[in-house]
């Protein structure tokens, strides 16, 4: 039967606590809130979408390529599920987006269930939402920022068991205003009473053997309120939303990466998702152990990065500079072309190898570094490797299209990859502080915002930490 | 071979951040080189002009070279812009020295210029990473400081350099510096403030690093036939090499050493026929402190891994055992990119004639060597000169 066959999620490593806002601010708005999740400068929809995916494939590995992938998003303006495919090699992939509104990850789940039902194989749906809010408006407090992933195939461990779905015209939901911050919407009591009603239809009798619940999670009162009409006090307090902030389309996934982390064969899992009018309740039914990495609640991992205000602030490109011309010399620059004919190197490492010597090669060369031969063939990297050498680049070292990126999060460290396949590669390391890096440390690739130019971001090459307790 | 070119010639502007432009530096760097020849001088002599430049700022990429030339009297005098980044004008002075052993030519003009200090900062940025790899080095967001600092770092954990030792190299070269009227920096440094400097790409500070300067430099060469026209005390070019090298530091399998120095190196002491213990004082590309470091290795002055120490023993202060940078080097003299090779030269035509100011001319100088780097590597040129 259709179903979950793996799940994988990303959380950024960096959080602002409720308190700090309460500091600087005199108040944090956001109810049952602790603290929530900002995207690194270098991370968007885009990235995080992929960590995801990479997390979840990697418990669920296969020969054939999905029929499918569905991305979807609440906060997202630019094709993601294209860009997702390329980083992952899908070449006869259909890459779908929905965006616009916090209902598009729970439709993709359900598009996804029909797809594979009616023979397609395998679906991949991952939902990523960093939303932005205007510094000075209470809603902002607990806008926050994650993604998660689900492989859908003919061989899930959870099923969907029951559906029900509700369309209201009136209601208005968060929306973005003229400048893209995210406003409040009108009407949320309406949608609250809305997602018990489909809660109530999809539970039915069967309220006892629900044991997880994926609510949708403006803030931490929403499940409770939503939901304690239909199900036991202690299955309606707040999930994710209480160290993550308000996710978007992701919140009803990463609650749902959260219950199925707990869940025991023969439980149900009850999500309801709600977005521009739409709400929908599914009930999964684990029907097998679903392999996934669970998100560790409670603890913060020795890797997560506590914010005060102003550098919250900061990140968030409140305080940059606007009148530095970025413009007017473009410290790397590449053409456009020619950055996209590259695109293959930069999110998959493909390189060479060398059918004389067998020696890998990267980047591509028109002969062999190790023997001259000419006889190339593309060949994809392993993207793991130490570091042979770092530096940290601080204010004067970067190049100008660097320099936002700076002005956001400071220094930056750089790093001489030595790869496992033998070439090396020169890369941002990201996801680390950068007096944390050190000479043969292990990392692996990963695909993060370089810059913007000729109004296209460019991604590209960027290498971790590979253990994420560093 | 020995004695078949001749500088007859040389001078430099001062370098810095001039309030000139490219033009007019260029006429006193002319100017400086002319009162420098003993007998008289006819510029209708010269054949052929080298002009080793990057082209200030990218306004005059495009013939380079007749811009100058043109402004100094001698517009129909066959001239090409020669670039190699900041090896620009050492590979002007090969060409030149190509050209007059080749028979071709008896009388050259080989100079370099560079215009840097106009720029806006994010202009000059640009400049200083455009001899990297663009497409993957650039793009991991480094310029020249963060190349050089990936070096130095390794250097670092593979000998145990220091940054004393690094330090040790800016304080010696700030004190040639000081006393070199040409120089960019004249003021002398001490290790505390060289150490508490702020970081630019670590594990390199401020003083780690050469200035952004403007000037230009002109070096007149001649055939053995001719140069008696110009002078009794010619210095002799006894050797010029080359070598090139992957641009980007990721493609070579060493970072703690230049392969392109080590070829440049060796091609020239057998040329010359001398090793490294006849020389009697260099003119290294110190860009940044640990380049200086890497050089006296790459070239045989110290043992692979010991440049640190070398430099910490005074070895090479001018009392030492080969003194290096009298003239400043780049980091206190100035790196006007195009210019410095050219002005390498300048410094070891004076120092062999005995004209350098007191308190930095190496005492009975009669053989030295120039050693000029392009970007982190990429190219180099090592020319070794004798009386």
């Amino acid at each position: 039967m259709a179903g979950i066959e793996a799940y994988g999620y990303h959380l950024p490593r960096y959080s602002i606590r409720g308190k700090e806002y309460a500091n600087a601010l005199g108040h944090f708005a956001a109810r049952g809130v602790e603290e929530k999740i900002i995207p690194g400068w270098d991370e968007d929809e885009v990235t995080m979408a992929l960590e995801a995916l990479i997390r979840a494939l990697e418990m669920a590995p296969a020969e054939r390529e999905p029929s499918i992938l569905v991305a979807a998003s609440s906060s997202a303006r630019r094709p993601v599920a294209q860009t997702l495919a390329q980083a992952l090699g899908l070449g006869s992939t259909e890459a779908v987006d929905i965006q616009g509104n916090s209902h598009a990850a729970v439709e993709a789940l359900l598009v996804g269930l029909k797809a594979v039902g009616s023979g397609e194989g395998r679906v991949l749906v991952v939902s990523s939402d960093a939303p932005r809010g205007a510094p000075d408006d209470p809603f902002e407090h607990g806008l926050g920022a994650g993604a998660a992933a689900f492989v859908l195939g003919p061989g899930g461990g959870a099923e969907l068991v029951a559906r029900a779905t509700e369309t209201t015209e009136d209601l208005v939901g968060p929306h973005e205003d003229d400048q893209g911050f995210l406003r409040v919407g009108a009407n949320q009591d309406a949608g609250v009473a809305a997602m018990g009603r489909v809660a109530k239809a999809a539970v039915g009798d069967a309220a006892n053997e629900v044991a997880g619940v994926a609510c949708h999670e403006w803030d931490g009162r929403t499940a409770r309120e939503a939901l304690s009409s239909v199900l036991p006090k202690e299955l309606t307090e707040a999930g994710a939303v209480r160290f993550a902030g308000y996710t978007g389309s992701s919140s009803p996934m990463l609650n749902l990466v959260v219950a199925l982390g707990d869940a025991r064969v023969g439980q149900t899992i009850l999500m309801v998702g709600h977005g521009a009018g739409r709400t929908t309740a599914v009930l999964w039914r684990v029907t097998a152990k679903v392999p996934g990495v669970g998100i560790v609640t409670g603890e913060p991992k020795a890797n997560r990065r506590y914010l005060t205000y102003p550098e919250y602030l900061r990140l968030r490109g409140a305080l940059a500079n606007p009148t530095v011309n970025r413009q007017t010399a473009l410290g790397a620059y590449v053409p456009l072309a020619t950055y996209q004919a590259t695109v293959g190197q930069r999110y998959r490492l493909i390189g060479q190898v060398c059918t004389t010597c067998n020696a890998k090669v990267f980047p591509p060369k028109a002969s062999c570094p190790s023997c001259g031969g000419e006889a190339l063939q593309p060949h994809a990297l392993d993207p793991r490797g130490r570091l042979h050498s770092f530096t940290i680049i601080a204010r004067g070292a970067a190049p100008t299209e660097f320099l936002e990126q700076q002005e956001a999060q400071g220094e930056y460290a750089v790093g001489l990859v030595q790869l496992e396949d033998g070439p090396r590669i020169t890369a941002q390391i990201t996801d680390v502080e950068p007096g944390a890096v050190e000479v043969e440390m292990p990392v692996v690739l990963v695909l993060r915002k370089l810059y913007r130019q000729e109004g296209i971001v460019r991604y590209g090459t960027k290498f971790r930490p590979l253990s994420r307790d560093v | 071979m020995a004695e078949d070119v001749a500088i007859v010639a040389a001078g430099q502007s001062r370098f810095g951040a001039r309030r000139e432009g490219p033009k007019e530096l260029f006429a006193e760097a002319w100017r400086a080189c002319r009162e420098a020849v003993d007998k008289g001088f006819d510029p209708l002599l010269i054949q052929e002009a080298y002009v080793g430049s990057m082209a200030f700022g990218g306004y005059q990429l495009g013939n380079t070279a007749s811009l100058p030339l043109g402004y100094i009297g001698l517009p129909y005098l066959p001239s090409r812009r020669v670039e190699n980044a900041c090896a620009s004008s050492s590979f002007a002075l090969r060409d030149g020295y190509l050209a007059i052993r080749s028979g071709a030519a008896d009388v050259v003009l080989v100079a370099g210029l560079e215009k840097m200090t106009d720029l806006p900062t994010e202009r000059q940025k640009y400049w200083l990473g455009v001899s990297g790899d663009t497409e993957w080095e650039r793009l991991a967001g480094t310029t020249f400081a963060g190349t050089y600092a990936l070096m130095a770092l390794r250097h670092m954990h593979d000998f145990g350099t220091t940054r004393e030792q690094m330090a040790a190299v800016a304080v010696k070269n700030h004190r040639h510096g000081a006393l070199n009227p040409k120089a960019h920096l004249q003021k002398e440094i001490t290790l505390e403030q060289a150490l508490r400097a702020p970081m630019v790409a670590h594990p390199l500070g401020l003083y780690d690093c050469c200035p952004v300067s403007d000037g230009a430099a002109v070096v007149l060469l001649a055939s053995r036939e001719k140069a008696k026209r110009f002078t009794d005390a010619p210095v002799w070019i006894r050797a010029s090499a080359a070598a090139n090298d992957h641009l980007a530091l990721h493609e070579r399998p060493s970072i703690t050493r230049m392969e392109a120095t080590i070829r440049a190196g060796k091609a020239a002491f057998h040329q010359a026929d001398l090793s490294p213990r006849d020389i009697d004082l260099a003119e290294l590309h110190d860009s940044f402190t640990i380049a200086e470091i890497m050089a006296l290795e790459d070239l045989g002055f110290c043992p692979k891994g010991r440049g640190g120490a070398f430099v910490e023993s005074g070895a090479t202060q001018r009392d030492g055992q080969i003194p290096v940078n009298l003239s400043g080097g780049l980091k206190a003299k100035g790196h006007p990119l195009g210019a410095t090779g050219a002005g390498q030269a300048v410094e070891v035509f004076h120092q062999l004639r005995g004209s350098a100011e007191k308190g930095r001319q190496a005492e009975g100088a009669e053989v030295a060597l120039t050693h000029n780097v392009g970007g982190s590597g990429a190219s180099c040129t090592v020319h070794i000169y004798g009386r």
